[in-house]
């Protein structure tokens, strides 16, 4: 499973969103429903980098947003990432 | 399943719970939890509780207090088990009896009504021809109270608990050499 700190960057990367918000579309583009446990576990790391921050006020649904430090580390982890994807693809082609 | 949920949510850290604890439970209302759901939150508190008491550590911090945590829990565990005599040097003494009906192999070994040992082993004696010596037991005793245990000291199988099993019981004395690894207790012919 991809780490759920990439999952939950990826999805406020396209938008400001609260746990339930993040959990059905991360759901949606990865196929993957992140526990409640996870999600908040990954929030509180997320939040303590500063790569995301809360947003509002709101009621008790807390919107957070992505930080320009977390935008600079999911460019780079997806970099990474397309490079494994690339090289895997490309060498799976030949064999 | 909701509010076994909320339950579990308290178990987090409350520095945590004060910070986050109520969208957490907004989230819990929003989703239509699973038994999944539920182990996923109580590993999250459990790892909130071991990682996350101030959630700004750093991970080298957190290397050294799992070390340190570790090591605190190894300690309690050694003295745990040197408290129990574990690890206390042990000599054994025969004893010898007309019957043992009752007694079993590790029942315990008392003087004057202390825990200082068990009994390793019960067995017929070989080559007894006295009635009253036809049981061989061997006591394995802590080697600390060898010097209570002399020439003059007597030993008997007493009934105890509810089963009626019996136990050895030895009696204290100060005259005589203290009986050797393999010495003999002189038993007492009257169950006391």
């Amino acid at each position: 499973m991809p780490d759920p700190s990439l999952l939950i960057l990826s999805s406020l990367a396209g938008g400001d969103k609260h746990g339930y918000a993040m959990m059905e579309d991360i759901e949606r583009f990865a196929g993957i429903r992140l526990g409640p446990g996870t999600l908040y576990g990954a929030i509180t790391r997320l939040e303590t980098l500063g790569w995301i921050r809360p947003v509002g006020p709101t009621d008790r649904r807390q919107p957070y947003t992505i930080t320009s430090d977390g935008r600079q580390y999911l460019r780079s982890q997806l970099a990474n990432l397309g490079r494994v994807v690339r090289t895997g693809i490309r060498r799976l082609e030949n064999a | 399943m909701k509010r076994a949920m909320k339950l579990l949510a308290r178990l987090y850290p409350s520095s945590w719970r004060e910070r986050y604890g109520a969208e957490f439970e907004a989230l819990l209302e929003d989703t239509n939890p699973s038994a999944w759901d539920a182990i996923d939150v109580l590993w999250g508190a459990l790892k909130m509780q071991l990682t996350g008491i101030t959630i700004s550590i750093s991970g080298k911090t957190l290397k050294v207090a799992v070390v340190a945590l570790g090591a605190i829990l190894l300690l309690l565990g050694a003295s745990f088990l040197s408290s129990t005599g574990l690890f206390h040097p042990k000599y054994q003494i025969l004893m010898f009896v007309p019957e043992a009906e009752g007694l079993h192999v590790g029942a315990v070994v008392k003087l004057d009504g202390v825990p200082i040992g068990n009994v390793r082993t019960v067995e017929i004696a070989d080559k007894s021809a006295d009635a009253n010596r036809s049981i061989e037991l061997v006591l394995q005793i802590d080697k600390r109270f060898q010097n209570t245990i002399r020439g003059e000291s007597s030993a008997s199988l007493v009934r105890g608990g509810s089963r009626g099993d019996r136990y050895v019981s030895i009696q204290r004395a100060f005259s005589g050499p203290a009986i050797d690894h393999g010495g003999e207790v002189r038993a007492l012919s009257v169950e006391q």
